[in-house]
């Protein structure tokens, strides 16, 4: 069984770590009262911030499972204050976490552009590297909508090339900007997008630890993971009675409309790929599944292929590592654009300042 | 055969002859009635009643006097006492005897004689006899009842009245000695006015009370006086009978709710009816009560009264209060008094203390209700941060 920790840093962390132990109660609001967690392996929890108010609006998450870094309340997208308060209690955070016991597994889900998430991800990571010898850790990195301002557009660029530095072993993207499409307004997208985080989190951690008709272990995701620029997504997909046909179901997860950060698949741009499946014995025609990887493999380079023996229609899970991440890209474009306007703005507003100042040059004050 | 028939007849003939010389030489008598002033005569001699002195006492004045001669004497009588006159009958005179005293006026007279002395005829008196005014008392004994019991009274009550014609002086009552069956209370001995003068009557009563049950012949009262002429006289009363019956009691029944059941927690009544089925009242009246074991309450069964007519009853309720169940016994002790004794009575009665009902089928709901609503609780506290 594996042991996996979960850790939600800053509000956006916390709110995905929320979402997935309100899917491992089934997903209901009250379940939490009557139910138990069903996670498919041995699963710890944690959701660090520091902001109280942002833990206080978790509601599945349990309070034992809530660490509140003290003496701060937010960091206001300060990066360096939040990397002070990380170091000031770093000792305290690791203690919270070590007391839960050995992990082969961590994700550590943030927000690269707020305040607390980015600045603690990375030291997190590096310090979980630290001290877990063997643990794998792969962060879930939500990139920002790109009009949210400058400064959570350089706090993007500068946590996600954090995290690249201190070695995670992977990272998967989820780009807000991108998944906005499923809903009209931001809080129901936000939650729509968490909801979909943790279900295929979910999904990816049963396929790591069950027993199945064609196997993927954790090797093989971290094989995919560093693959490419050790940067991937998730692509899902359930099939409907409609059209329950698995190749199509494998098809569909691939599609841009399926993946958490956009990537065009049939265009190269995925380096390592794989395809967990998960239907009743009736669905699984091994034959066409295997057809559909060796597909997938001509574009995609090397693709893992999992079968999980379930009743229902088809699900499936892509897990993707890319080669190409245009959007990231395009993100430090704005991020450097972001950071001359910034500077621009702070001079020019300095500059006015000191010519107001120069108006009082040489006079005294006068009683 | 002819010659022993003769022979006899000669022999009975020969002893017949003897008798009748001997009657000759022996004694007579006879027996007369005479009233006052009457003679009887016989040879020479004259027998008189002169006087009746008393006839309580049976004394008569009889008078033998010789018709030529000087023998002439007058003795006072006792009844059937002979009295030789003259030497009696043994030597030529005579024996009088006083068989019986009719009244004052009449007498019977035994008359013995010798037979040599002829018949004796009797001569009524020449003078007529002149009516003696004499008192002549009736009196009268009763009872107000003839059958009481012990401890009730009787009053005696004593009329006379007198018929006669002359005043009864120095009355005296002569009431039988107490008897052993009553008490008196009040007016023993009856007083009477020392006179009484013809048609007048005086009464007097007194107050016994029965002590001893049983059948009592009262004996009667004896009315001693005296006539003008101080003749001592006495009239009785007729005896009376008495019939006492044992005393009156009290009888307290006492009724109490044999049985009674009560639930824990709550209360149940006692019901106790004391009815007096007696003859007499029951007085200071006690009721207490008591519970065993002491595990419940019990109340308003004690009380006190200060009588119970016969045939009245009483009746009232208590109250018990079960707390802990089992049986429990509730004991009631009834004194009162009868009079001269105190009696004392009990009874008992069962109380039932129920066990407690517990009402499974309602916590077969709350508890599940309660485990939920523990567990939401529990939940709500493991996630409210």
């Amino acid at each position: 069984m594996l042991n996996v920790l979960m850790l939600g840093v800053g509000q956006c962390g916390n709110r995905i770590m929320d979402a997935v132990n309100k899917e491992a109660f089934g997903g209901s609001k009250l379940a939490k009262y009557y139910s138990k967690q069903k996670f498919p392996s041995r699963v710890e929890t944690v959701a660090l911030n520091t902001a109280v108010n942002d833990l206080k609006e978790l509601k599945f998450t349990a309070a034992k499972d809530r660490l509140h870094v003290p003496n701060l309340h937010g960091v206001g997208a300060n990066r360096n204050k939040g990397k002070q308060g990380f170091w000031e209690n770093q000792d305290m955070i690791m203690e919270e976490i070590e007391k839960r016991g050995d992990f082969d597994i961590a994700f550590v889900m943030t927000s690269v552009s707020g305040g607390t998430g980015s600045s603690f991800s990375p030291l997190l990571i590096h310090e979980l590297k630290s001290r877990y010898k063997d643990i794998t850790i792969v962060p879930i990195a939500v990139l920002p909508f790109r009009e949210e301002g400058t400064i959570y557009l350089q706090n993007s660029a500068f946590c996600l090339r954090e995290m690249m530095e201190v070695e995670a072993d992977g990272m998967i993207l989820v780009d807000n900007q991108y998944l906005k499409r499923c809903s009209g307004d931001i809080a129901t997208a936000y939650d729509k997008i968490n909801t979909m985080v943790a279900q295929r989190l979910l999904f990816l951690i049963e396929s790591l630890d069950s027993e199945m008709l064609s196997v993927t272990d954790l090797g093989d995701f971290k094989t995919v993971m560093s693959g490419g620029l050790r940067m991937g997504t998730l692509g899902f997909y359930q099939a409907d009675k409609s059209n329950s046909s698995v190749r199509s179901a494998i098809k569909s997860s691939l599609k841009e409309i399926g993946l958490l950060y956009p990537a065009n698949v049939d265009a190269g741009e995925a380096g390592r790929a794989m395809i967990v499946i998960q239907a009743g014995r009736e669905h699984l025609d091994v034959d066409e599944i295997t057809k559909e990887i060796e597909t997938l493999t001509a574009s995609i380079g090397h693709v893992f292929k999992g079968i999980v023996v379930k009743k229902g229609a088809p699900k499936v899970l892509s897990v993707l590592s890319l080669e190409r991440v245009p959007g990231v890209v395009e993100l430090y474009e704005k991020a450097k654009w972001a950071i001359q306007e910034e500077r621009e703005r702070k001079d020019r507003a300095k500059n006015e300042l000191s010519e107001a100042f120069e108006h009082i040059n040489d006079l005294e004050e006068i009683y | 055969m002819r010659e022993i028939y003769l022979a006899l007849i000669i022999l009975i003939a020969a002893g017949t002859m003897g008798a009748w010389a001997a009657e000759d030489d022996g004694v007579s008598f006879d027996e007369f009635s005479m009233n006052l002033g009457d003679r009887v005569d016989i040879g020479d001699l004259r027998l008189e009643l002169v006087d009746i002195q008393s006839v309580r006492d049976g004394l008569t004045v009889i008078r033998v006097s010789e018709k030529a001669g000087k023998f002439d004497e007058q003795r006072i009588l006792l009844v059937n006492s002979p009295n030789n006159f003259k030497g009696g009958s043994e030597d030529g005179g005579l024996t009088v005897t006083v068989v019986n005293i009719f009244d004052e006026e009449s007498a019977k007279v035994r008359l013995e004689y010798p037979s040599s002395m002829g018949t004796p005829r009797k001569r009524a008196s020449e003078t007529p006899a002149a009516s003696r005014a004499a008192p002549n008392l009736i009196v009268q004994k009763t009872l107000d009842s003839q059958r009481v019991s012990v401890g009730d009274e009787v009053k005696v009550s004593i009329i006379v009245r007198n018929i006669g014609t002359d005043t009864a002086t120095n009355l005296q009552i002569y009431d039988q000695p107490p008897l052993p069956e009553f008490a008196y209370l009040a007016g023993y001995p009856p007083k009477l006015r020392s006179e009484l003068g013809p048609g007048e009557s005086d009464s007097s009563a007194y107050v016994m009370q029965a002590v001893k049950a049983g059948l009592v012949k009262v004996p009667s009262i004896e009315v001693r006086y005296a006539d003008s002429k101080k003749k001592a006289r006495s009239n009785n009363s007729e005896s009376l009978e008495i019939t006492i019956d044992p005393p009156r009691l009290p009888n307290l029944e006492v009724y109490l709710s044999p049985t009674t059941q009560v639930k824990p927690g709550e209360t149940a009544s006692l019901n106790l009816t004391l009815h007096n089925s007696g003859q007499a009242a029951a007085t200071r009246i006690e009721v207490r009560s008591e519970v065993r074991p002491q595990d419940i309450v019990l109340t308003g069964l004690d009380r006190s009264f200060f009588e119970i007519l016969p045939g009245k009853s009483e009746s009232y309720s208590g109250t018990v209060r079960g707390e802990r169940s089992g049986n429990y016994t509730v004991t009631v002790e009834i004194s009162y008094s009868s009079g001269e004794s105190t009696n004392v009575k009990r009874v008992t009665a069962d109380v039932l203390v129920l066990e407690r009902e517990y009402k499974y089928l309602y916590y077969l709901l709350v508890i599940p209700i309660a485990i939920v609503v523990g567990w939401i609780y529990k939940r709500h506290k493991q996630y409210k941060y």
